[in-house]
């Protein structure tokens, strides 16, 4: 998906020893929002803004180690290692044909690297000068501010598509507001930008602006505005989408000690997990302190000072817990911590309370997240069916409000409840609601210029399509069977038009698909080369909602 | 449906008797249909119609239009008579009314008897009473091929008697053998014929038999039908204008050739034309469009029995490919076949009857057409016809060394000798695939064969033993094998044939006629025209047939007689030859006929020879009659112009060391100069040619050179040829001090900058580096516009030149200064021009850029382009006043990512200390750079430049704020070494709240000594305490120490002590042991001393029994 702005300028921080103020360049293509005021709280926003901006730049995905050059290498030195290897079979001329040979080779790679090293030089210089010069290429999608009648929010996404970091400021955060206009508007964000954070000081006058007009102090000639354009990959956007539909779902909620998300970290930096499963184990008992297991290890954590509030047992495993290394700046700044938890291998929400401040961190339920770990909870599927007139209806008034709960829309408009939440669901899981889980409302935050195109996104390719309508309309059986290594089989059977499908797979403790068959044409054409078929997706689909604590 | 259009067609014809009509008709929305009916007229027609679904109007007139035409073809008419206004063959019946009065039964018996014969019963209407039965039109072809005479009268009864094929044969015949008394029936056949191909033969038959005004009115038949420019330049005498206008028409396709035809027959008897013909049909391409007409003209050849034309034609058919190939067979309309020149399927009998085919001179074609040659060159020989050496030697002059050379090759074949697949090398000769000279020249070659029509091969050993042993050779017939060409060819591989060939005694034929011991087939016809030797070696372009010539001409019996009549322009003509063969053959004539006495000219054509003896015995013959010589001046000119480098440079010091006469000298001038003038084409001989005559000249001519009236030096000017005009402006560049430079035309001068021969641009620059200042000065947009030339000698050359403009003149250089800048902000045109444009403005012109301001020096600066950045530089270090630029711009520019430009703002900062110093606050910034190499600078400059005094406690901080590393240490050291005790407590708290671990590690050594005995400070630090503590492992020294000081502060008094268990009451739920440890530890302590909450329980140890 293509996104265009138009930004004012560039962001900017001007520093002295003094003051500092920040000015976020906003996109002009926008309807305007603007915001002028005087940090309070400086330190603790430092802190809080500096986790929001690892959240931008999080990237956890699995890098193969680079071989090219080495393969290179081998693939130049193999002739000679062969006839080294060969030297035993013919003694003197081999050896003498082997050094003559290497004699040139030496000769002839002399030149090469001769005629080549200007070349190479000047493309290493070019890359050094690119990185140094464009960093901000490295900035996937640049954070959302919201300015809302009671408080300001920046939201961003992760690279690797998997994290979700929102950091809401209620006004007592600023000391002197002048003025300020409700909206939504991305701003100019660079790496730069994060370095100038770190200047921010409880001595110095801090000013924070989010205005069209910016500070217009040129020292060199950039342009008065600065266009443009990224190509988000849909997958992006899906996850975004799927985080925030994901928070208006009903949790599992405790608090936690911050010094308990210090050993959670602790744990992590210190030892590093070879094999699977790599899951943070969440043992909930009413009335007793939280119990973290760290997996493979079965390091627990008794959360001694958080005790489990709710009334009923569970047991709840999240994976990419070192996504959780975010939040270690906040630990000396945060009271506490609010867990979300919707379900095993469902995204989970991490909201640090920080005074006037709070820093929500989603996590999807995978870091990446490919096919193995499909079939799981479609998050974006509709809650409920609600017709249009009303979704027009409630969606004018939060236009209005900004923020409200569903409750509250309700009775302004005399609607049923359920269905305002379900009007408000739908709108977002298209992205231009939000649900608050901190003050528990919703908020108007229209994520792009233009509406999304939800339903091109709701699924990633036609075979999830056609799971989510087998699992509405076709009969489902499956039957699941525990195997020694901790992973799961899943037999089951779909009965589709013409004929009844038997897929059947195995699912690791890490909730990844280990191998998998169906009976289908599109698994005998194309095995798992292309992900799993409609009908694995279908059982695993009905199988794990079965498993949803609530 | 309304009608628009309709028409009634009508044919009638015997018995049919059919109508076609056709309607064209409007459907409504300007929507158009076209139906037709057709059918026996009375009866009930059938109907369809053209347009499957409506058209616009346009495409249905266009439809409707080419039904109409087409059966207007077919025969239909739009009167009722149903008479087709197009003449049909059928309706054409010549006028047969003539007397055969020849009497054939006294001719001798033979060939023309027989024909006579058969032609003579077949009038009469007789049956043949030959054993073999010939279809009668071969019969008439047959007479037409020898050109018998005395059949005309029997071809024009004949006529009526065929089909079309029959009375095409009548016609070619007829032109071929009829006198003034067939014309009459082939001016009927012309201009009545409805077969334009028969008519057309019997045009060209008319042009042989024609005679005086007759011929004459005939050929301006085919002048006016030529098209009008043609015929103009035709008509007025214009080869050149001619040959241009050819060359113009080849070269853009042009629908149609059909003046092709007629301005080939034009040539026949406009001699002139026919160089542009021969041009013309060597250049054409074998392809559509053309080919039909390169097809036509070989037959008219043929029929003409134009030789030159034929044998071209022929030879191109041998050497070129055949268009495209395609295997479906003939007949078949169906099927496909891929034809890539195309790059479609198509079926190539129906795409070839199309009118706009896309298809030309098939392989079959190629094949057929090699054929017909072959035969007619066989035919002529195999009767003794003297033409087949015409022919012969117009198919060997065709062929071009440059072109056609092949080496000799070999190659290995496995061939099954009965036993085995024995490896057999076989060995091609040079220019194997030349199949008509090999066949004209060795084609009865015993070890010579034609490997499938296309290739020529030397017999390998086993072949030719087994020749050998069938048929042991008839003396006759064996041939010398090591002699001639062959020698050459099996020399070549350096075998020894000797044994493979038995050895064989030559053959004493009679003394008239020589061995032939090339196999050539037909030598005696050769003999017979001992001069198409000359005209070989002359004329031909390949070394075997020069050799050939050479062999049999030397042998030839009246060689001596041939000699003589050899003259000075012959001689000349065979030494100037390009080739060896031809040249050594000149030189010994010439040494024979001429020794001693020799002509200026002919001394002079040996000097170009080729042939090194021959330049040898040129200049031993110059230098014995130089006196005579040298009064020639044509001959010393031509000496100037000698072709070979090392005849020039002799020539040279010949000249240099005789005195001439200052008449000859002039004359010498004059003539060089006129010669100069004579060349119209650029090559790369040419070039070196001119240039060495034209350094020649002006060593030994110099001051005569200056003679040279300045009209003809500006014709030198003109002149199209590049070096030409470079030795015109060298003569102009040496009379300098006569003339006066400003004469000279403005626009000339700079056309020569923009002369696209790079010497010429050169020498314009340098001739304008050597006008006067004040001349240059009027000059000034002329120069600015070539300041910025895409050729970079221009502009490189230019600088200087504009340096001393803008010297003398101020207001120049500021101008173009300004002009120039703005040229560096975009992207370049050609090559190099930021460079040179930048160092121009660099140098010559760094003294006019004060009109730049501080904005264009910033616009340069943060162009894209280092060419212009450097210019920026100049900008700001020459003209720029430091006052003008803000601290923070400067240090923006210390960022620079041109290396120029950070080391002018170091040098700012080196020079502007005092104001550095006043706005250190803005200046230390530097220190924030994101180039290593400035922040490096920055450092030293600090150290070197700031005291103590220089350095506030906000400064230092502020630098150590800093989040680079190396900035922050640096900060650290400065702090360190500035330190003031009575701001030790700024620093602590300042500083404390740094993110950075080494930042804190730093701060904990403020602790002690600035919050020590200060609830109020610890409580102020907390989050410093904090942040250290919550650091995940981390920083173990720095939370160590902040554990020893929390202990020690703690213990002091209950306010401090509640403090610090406030923090530490939190840090305890830790999952590090150690640290919960010394928490608990320094938790326990505090509690015994003073009232504090801990979240700590004291369980009792549980005692056992």
């Amino acid at each position: 998906m293509l996104f265009n702005y138009r930004f004012a300028g560039n962001s900017t921080v001007t520093s002295t020893s003094h003051m500092t103020g920040l000015s976020f360049a906003p996109d002009t293509l926008r309807e305007s929002a603007w915001f002028v005021g005087k940090l309070h709280k400086k330190l603790s926003f430092r802190e809080a803004i500096s986790a929001l901006h690892d959240v931008v730049i999080s990237d956890l995905r699995f890098k193969p180690k680079d071989k090219t050059e080495y393969k290179e290498w081998v693939a130049q030195n193999e002739a000679l290692f062969l006839a080294e290897y060969m030297t035993s079979y013919d003694a003197n001329a081999a050896n003498q044909r082997i050094e003559q040979i290497k004699a040139e080779l030496v000769e002839v790679r002399e030149q090469k690297e001769k005629l080549m090293s200007p070349f190479y030089k000047a493309r290493k210089k070019y890359f050094d000068y690119i990185y140094e010069k464009n960093r901000e290429a490295w900035i996937v999608l640049d954070p959302v501010i919201t300015i809302h009648p009671d408080e300001l929010f920046f939201e961003c996404f992760s690279q690797d598509e998997s994290t979700y970091g929102k950091l809401g400021c209620n006004y007592n955060v600023f000391k002197e507001i002048d003025d300020y206009k409700c909206g939504t508007t991305n701003v100019d964000y660079s790496a730069a930008l994060y370095e100038e954070f770190q200047k921010i000081r409880d001595y110095k006058e801090t000013e924070l602006k989010v205005d069209p007009g910016g500070f217009t102090v040129q020292t060199t000639n950039e342009e008065q505005y600065k266009e443009v354009k990224i190509d988000l990959p849909d997958s992006w956007v899906r996850g975004f989408l799927q985080v925030s539909s994901a928070m208006t779902l009903p949790t599992i909620q405790f608090d936690l000690h911050p010094m308990d998300i210090y050993s959670i970290c602790l744990l992590l930096r210190r030892f590093k997990e070879k094999r699977g499963p790599r899951s943070l184990r969440y043992i909930l008992e009413p009335g007793h302190p939280v119990k973290i297991v760290l997996e493979p290890w079965g390091k627990e954590i008794i959360c001694a000072r958080s005790i489990y509030t709710g009334n009923a047992k569970h047991e709840i495993r999240t994976w990419g817990r070192r996504r959780l290394l975010i939040l270690e700046r906040l630990i000396p700044v945060a009271r506490k911590f609010t867990v979300h938890l919707l379900g095993t291998g469902l995204p989970a929400f991490y909201i640090a309370d920080l005074g006037d401040m709070s820093f929500t961190l989603g996590l999807s339920g995978w870091t990446t997240n490919d096919w193995s770990h499909a079939g799981n909870f479609d998050l974006l599927a509709p809650r409920m069916t609600v017709d249009d007139t009303t979704k027009q209806k409630v969606f004018a008034a939060m236009q209005k409000e900004w923020l409200a709960t569903s409750q509250q829309i309700a009775k302004q408009l005399n609607i049923d409840t359920a269905k305002v939440s379900g009007a408000l669901s739908a709108y977002t899981q298209a992205g231009r609601v939000i649900y608050d889980l901190n003050s528990n409302v919703y908020r108007l935050r229209e994520l792009s210029r233009e509406p999304l195109p939800f339903e091109k996104l709701r699924f990633d390719n036609p075979r999830e399509e056609q799971a989510a309508q087998l699992v509405q309309s076709a009969e489902i059986k499956f039957f699941r069977k525990g195997m020694e290594d901790g992973s799961m089989q899943l037999t089951g059977t779909v009965k589709g038009t013409r004929k009844t499908y038997n897929p059947q797979m195995v699912i690791d403790a890490d909730e990844k698909i280990k191998s998998a068959s169906c009976d289908c044409s599109f698994y005998i054409e194309n095995k798992l080369y292309k992900g799993p078929c409609e009908h694995m997706l279908a059982i695993r689909q009905a199988f794990n909602k079965s498993r949803m604590p609530i | 449906m309304r009608l628009v259009k309709q028409s009634f067609l009508y044919f009638k014809e015997g018995n049919s008797d059919k109508v076609y009509e056709i309607d064209l008709c409007d459907v409504g929305n300007d929507k158009y249909v076209v139906n037709f009916r057709y059918g026996r007229k009375g009866s009930t027609l059938k109907e369809g119609s053209k347009t499957p679904v409506p058209v616009p109007l346009a495409e249905a007139e266009k439809i409707y239009g080419a039904v109409e035409q087409e059966k207007l073809l077919k025969g239909y008419t739009t009167s009722e008579s149903g008479v087709s206004s197009i003449p049909k063959t059928t309706a054409f019946k010549l006028n047969t009314d003539v007397t055969i009065s020849t009497d054939w039964t006294l001719m001798p018996n033979g060939r023309t008897k027989a024909i006579l014969q058969r032609l003579n019963a077949a009038v009469l209407g007789n049956s043949i009473v030959n054993r073999a039965k010939w279809k009668l039109s071969r019969v008439i072809w047959k007479a037409g091929e020898y050109k018998v005479k005395e059949a005309a009268p029997y071809l024009i009864k004949l006529f009526n008697t065929g089909d079309a094929i029959h009375q095409y044969s009548c016609t070619w015949a007829l032109a071929r053998c009829g006198n003034e008394s067939a014309a009459k029936a082939l001016q009927q056949i012309h201009n009545e014929h409805p077969s334009p191909v028969i008519s057309k033969i019997a045009g060209a038959g008319l042009l042989a038999v024609l005679n005086g005004p007759e011929k004459e009115s005939h050929l301006t038949y085919y002048i006016n039908s030529l098209p009008v420019e043609i015929k103009s330049a035709v008509e007025a005498n214009q080869p050149k204008a001619l040959d241009t206008l050819l060359q113009e028409r080849i070269t853009q396709q042009q629908p149609q050739y059909n003046w092709l035809e007629s301005l080939y027959l034009v040539s026949v008897e406009r001699k002139w034309v026919r160089a542009s013909i021969k041009k013309i049909v060597g250049q054409l391409q074998l392809k559509p469009g053309y080919f039909k007409h390169i097809r036509a003209v070989f037959k008219l050849a043929e029929l003409l029995d134009d030789f030159e034309i034929c044998g071209l034609l022929a030879c191109r058919f041998e050497r070129e490919e055949a268009f495209f190939s395609h295997n479906v067979s003939s007949g078949d309309t169906e099927s496909k076949s891929y034809i890539e020149t195309a790059g479609e399927y198509l079926n190539p009998h129906v795409e070839l009857k199309k009118k706009n085919t896309r298809l030309a001179y098939s392989k079959r074609t190629r094949r057929y057409l090699g054929l017909r040659v072959n035969r007619h060159l066989q035919g002529l020989g195999k009767t003794n016809n003297p033409d087949y050496v015409k022919l012969a030697t117009a198919i060997l002059i065709a062929y071009d060394r440059n072109r056609d050379f092949k080496e000799a090759f070999s190659r290995f074949e496995y061939r099954w000798n009965g036993r085995t697949h024995a490896r057999v090398q076989l060995f091609f000769p040079q220019n194997a695939q030349a199949v008509f000279m090999h066949r004209i020249l060795s084609g009865d070659h015993p070890q010579l064969k034609l490997i499938s029509n296309s290739i020529w091969r030397l017999k390998s050993e086993q072949e030719l033993k087994g020749n050998a042993r069938s048929n042991t050779p008839a003396p006759g017939q064996t041939k010398q094998s090591d002699t001639g060409i062959f020698k050459k060819i099996a020399g070549l591989f350096g075998k020894k044939k000797d044994t493979a060939v038995p050895e064989s005694i030559p053959v004493h034929k009679q003394e008239t006629a020589p061995a032939n011991e090339n196999g050539t087939p037909f030598l005696h016809l050769w003999n017979k025209l001992p001069q198409s030797y000359i005209q070989l070696l002359m004329e031909a372009q390949m070394d075997e047939i020069h050799e050939f010539a050479k062999g049999a001409l030397t042998t030839h019996p009246a060689y001596d007689e041939i000699k003589q009549k050899l003259d000075k322009k012959a001689c000349k003509r065979l030494l100037l030859s390009s080739f060896a063969i031809p040249a050594e053959l000149g030189l010994s004539i010439t040494m024979e006929k001429y020794s001693g006495q020799a002509d200026a000219d002919l001394v002079m054509a040996m000097l170009n020879s080729a042939n090194i003896s021959a330049r040898n015995k040129g200049r031993q013959w110059a230098e014995a009659n130089r006196e005579s010589y040298f009064q020639q001046s044509d001959f010393i000119k031509d000496l100037i112009f000698a072709w070979h480098a090392d005849t020039a440079q002799w020539a040279k010091e010949l000249i240099k060391n005789s005195t001439l006469s200052s008449d000859v000298k002039n004359a010498v001038t004059g003539k060089s100069v006129a010669e100069m003038m004579a060349f119209i084409e650029m090559t790369a001989t040419n070039e070196v040619l001119i240039k060495r005559a034209a350094d020649t000249l002006f060593e030994l001519l110099g001051s005569e050179l200056q003679q040279v009236p300045v009209a003809i030096i500006g014709d030198l000017l003109l002149h199209p040829v590049p070096p030409v005009l470079l030795f015109g402006l060298k003569i102009l560049q040496a009379k300098k001090q006569q003339i006066n430079l400003q004469e000279l035309n403005k626009s000339l001068l700079f056309a020569l900058l923009q002369h696209s021969y790079a010497p010429v641009r050169e020498m314009g620059v340098s001739l304008l580096s050597s006008i006067s200042d004040e001349t240059l000065l009027k000059y000034q947009e002329e120069i600015t516009v070539c300041s910025v030339s895409s050729f970079q000698n221009v502009r490189q050359g230019l600088a200087a030149v504009i340096g001393r403009m803008a010297q003398k003149e101020k207001a120049f250089g500021d101008r173009i200064a300004e002009t120039l800048m703005p040229c560096l902000l975009r992207k370049e045109t050609s090559e190099g021009l930021h460079d040179d444009v930048s160092r121009l403005l660099c140098n010559e012109l760094s003294g006019h850029l004060q009109n730049a301001n501080k904005e264009t020096a910033l616009n340069l600066l943060y162009s894209n382009y280092a060419a212009a950045q450097n210019v920026g530089v100049v900008i700001l270090e020459k003209y720029t006043d430091p006052a003008q630029l803000t601290i923070p711009q400067v240090i923006a520019l210390g960022g620079h990512e041109n290396l120029n430009v950070r080391s002018w703002c170091w040098n700012f900062y080196k020079e502007q200390v005092s104001r550095i110093k006043y706005e250190k606050e803005a200046a230390i910034k530097l220190l924030e750079s994101k180039w290593q190499d400035t922040r490096q600078f920055a450092m030293q400059y600090f150290r070197d430049y700031f005291t103590e005094n220089d350095w506030s406690q906000e400064a230092l901080i502020t630098l150590a704020d800093s989040i680079k590393p190396d900035v922050e240490a640096y900060g650290r050291e400065l702090i360190t070494r500035f330190f003031d005790g009575a701001q030790g407590t700024t620093y602590l708290l300042k500083l404390s709240q740094h993110p950075s671990e080494k930042m804190h590690l730093f701060a904990t050594n403020y602790l002690e000594r600035y919050a020590a005995d200060d609830v109020a400070k610890i409580e102020s630090l907390e989050f410093y305490f904090r942040s250290v503590l919550t650091r995940v492992n981390k920083s173990r020294i720095a939370k160590n120490r902040i554990y020893h000081f929390l202990l020690t502060e703690g213990r002091k008094s209950e306010a401090a002590a509640k403090a610090v268990s406030g923090i530490l009451s939190d840090i305890s739920a830790t999952a590090a042991i150690g640290d919960k440890a010394k928490c608990i530890e320094v938790l326990l302590q505090l509690k015994s001393l003073y009232e504090v909450t801990t979240p700590l329980q004291v369980k009792e140890i549980e005692t056992r029994a």
